[in-house]
C-alpha cells in the first residue's frame, strides 16, 4: 500500500509499504528510528507498533533543538 | 491498538515497561514521574521559590506546565519561570514568545533576561563570526545568567527541563571522556540530592521521562512550543552519541535508565575535591581560584577583543 508522510519541518514522501506493516516500518523507510519520531494519524500520535490504517499520515521528529 | 491500563486507545509504546498508553495516562505517568523525583530528592523542604529555566522548548515547557498544575493550590510552593534571550534572531525570538504565550495560560510569574544586556553580547552578532564555536560561549552565559537570577529572584531551587535522554547521553560522554572529575562534578552540581553550597541548588525532575514522552505530551496537550533546533547546534560528540543510544535503546529497551542508574552510583561514590571558590573580580560570582576572572568574565573579554 502507499502512504504519503508529511514529515513537519521537512517534505512530503510517498513511502510503499507491505500491507500488513506497522507504523516503525514506515518511520525506517524514511530514516527515522521509532524511538525518536512519531507518526500522528488525524492529529493524533498512534504507538510505532500500531498496523498502518491511514493513506494519509503525518510525522513529527521529537528530538530537541536546545 | 488499546491503552495497557484502560482500554482507551494507544497513543503511545512504552518498549522498556512493555506498556501502551492513551492520552490520559501518558499525562498521569509523566506527572507521576515528576512527582516521585521531587519526593526522592527532596526539593520540598519547607517554603520553597522554585525557579523553572524556560527556554521556549518542549522540555522546560512540559515540565512547567506539570509543576504549575501540581502546586497551583500548594501556598508553600511558588514557581517563577526564568527564560534567557540569547540573541539569536529568528530562533530564540520565537521561543521567547512561545515561553510568554505558555506562562500567561498558566498564570506563572515570568523573568525574561536578555544577554545583550546582561553580558553586552548577542550571540549570533558577536560570537558566532568570530570564535566559530557558539555553543561553548552559549552555554557559559547561560549557566552564569541562570544562577544570577535565580539568586536574585530568591529562589530556593532552580529548576531545568533535562529529560532522561539529555541525562543519559551527558552520562555515556563522561564516560566516554573518561572525565571521572567531571562526572563528579556534574552529579553534585545537578543531580545529588545534597546541596553544593555556592549556587542555588539545582535539580532536573523530568529526568525519567524519555524525550519522545515529553513531545508526544507537549503535542498532545497543545503547549505552545517552539520545535525548530537552534541554527548553531549541534555539537558533534552529543549527536553522535544520540544516535548510538536510540539504536541501542531499540534494539535493547531499559538501557537509558540502566546507564543512568549506574552513572549515578558510581558518581555518588566518588571522592569530592571540593575547591574553595573565590569571588570574580569583575562580577563577584563563585569561580575557582585559577584565574582572576570567572568563565562568563572571560569570555566577555574574548568577544570583545
Amino acid at each position: 500500500m502507499k502512504v504519503t508522510a508529511d514529515v513537519k519541518n521537512g517534505d512530503v514522501h510517498d513511502v510503499e509499504l507491505a500491507d500488513d506493516a506497522v507504523y516503525a516500518e514506515l518511520l525506517d523507510a524514511l530514516g527515522f528510528n521509532p524511538e525518536a519520531a512519531v507518526v500522528l494519524v488525524d492529529g493524533r500520535p498512534v504507538p510505532e507498533d500500531a498496523r498502518v490504517d491511514a493513506e494519509d499520515v503525518v510525522v513529527m521528529r521529537t528530538l530537541s533543538g536546545g | 491498538m488499546e491503552c495497557s491500563r484502560c482500554g482507551e486507545p494507544a497513543v503511545l509504546r512504552q518498549s522498556y515497561s512493555g506498556q501502551h498508553l492513551c492520552e490520559t495516562h501518558l499525562y498521569e505517568d509523566v506527572e507521576s514521574h515528576v512527582k516521585s523525583r521531587i519526593r526522592e530528592d527532596s526539593l520540598l523542604e519547607g517554603e520553597e521559590r522554585w525557579v523553572v529555566g524556560l527556554s521556549g522548548g518542549k522540555d522546560s515547557s512540559v515540565l512547567l506546565d506539570v509543576l504549575a498544575r501540581t502546586f497551583r493550590d500548594n501556598p508553600s510552593v511558588e514557581i517563577v519561570a526564568l527564560t534567557l534571550d540569547e540573541g539569536i534572531e529568528g530562533y530564540r525570538d520565537e521561543a521567547v514568545e512561545a515561553s510568554q504565550q505558555l506562562t500567561e495560560q498558566l498564570e506563572v510569574r515570568h523573568e525574561v533576561v536578555e544577554f545583550e544586556s546582561e553580558f553586552g553580547v548577542r550571540v549570533d552578532r558577536d560570537v558566532e563570526p568570530a570564535e566559530g564555536k557558539p555553543c561553548s560561549y552559549c552555554g557559559v552565559f547561560r549557566r552564569t545568567a541562570l544562577n544570577r537570577h535565580a539568586d536574585r529572584l530568591g529562589a530556593t531551587k532552580l529548576l531545568t527541563g533535562h529529560n532522561l535522554d539529555d541525562v543519559a547521553q551527558t552520562a555515556l560522554m563522561n564516560f566516554l571522556d573518561g572525565g571521572v572529575d567531571r562526572m563528579s562534578r556534574h552529579y553534585r552540581a545537578s543531580l545529588s540530592p545534597e546541596d553544593s553550597g555556592e549556587f542555588v541548588r539545582r535539580a532536573k525532575p523530568l529526568r525519567d521521562v524519555p524525550e519522545k514522552e515529553v513531545a508526544v505530551y507537549a503535542e498532545m496537550k497543545d503547549l505552545p512550543v517552539y520545535l525548530e533546533e537552534c541554527p548553531n547546534a549541534e555539537g558533534a560528540t552529543r549527536g553522535d552519541v544520540r544516535d548510538m543510544l536510540l539504536e541501542y535503546e531499540r534494539r535493547h529497551p531499559g538501557t537509558r535508565h540502566s546507564i543512568v542508574n549506574a552513572y549515578e552510583e558510581i558518581a555518588e561514590q566518588l571522592e569530592w575535591n571540593e575547591t574553595e571558590l573565590v569571588e570574580c573580580e569583575r562580577c563577584g560570582e563563585p569561580t575557582s581560584p585559577e584565574g582572576d576572572l570567572c568563565r562568563a568574565c572571560s569570555m566577555r573579554q574574548e568577544v570583545a577583543d
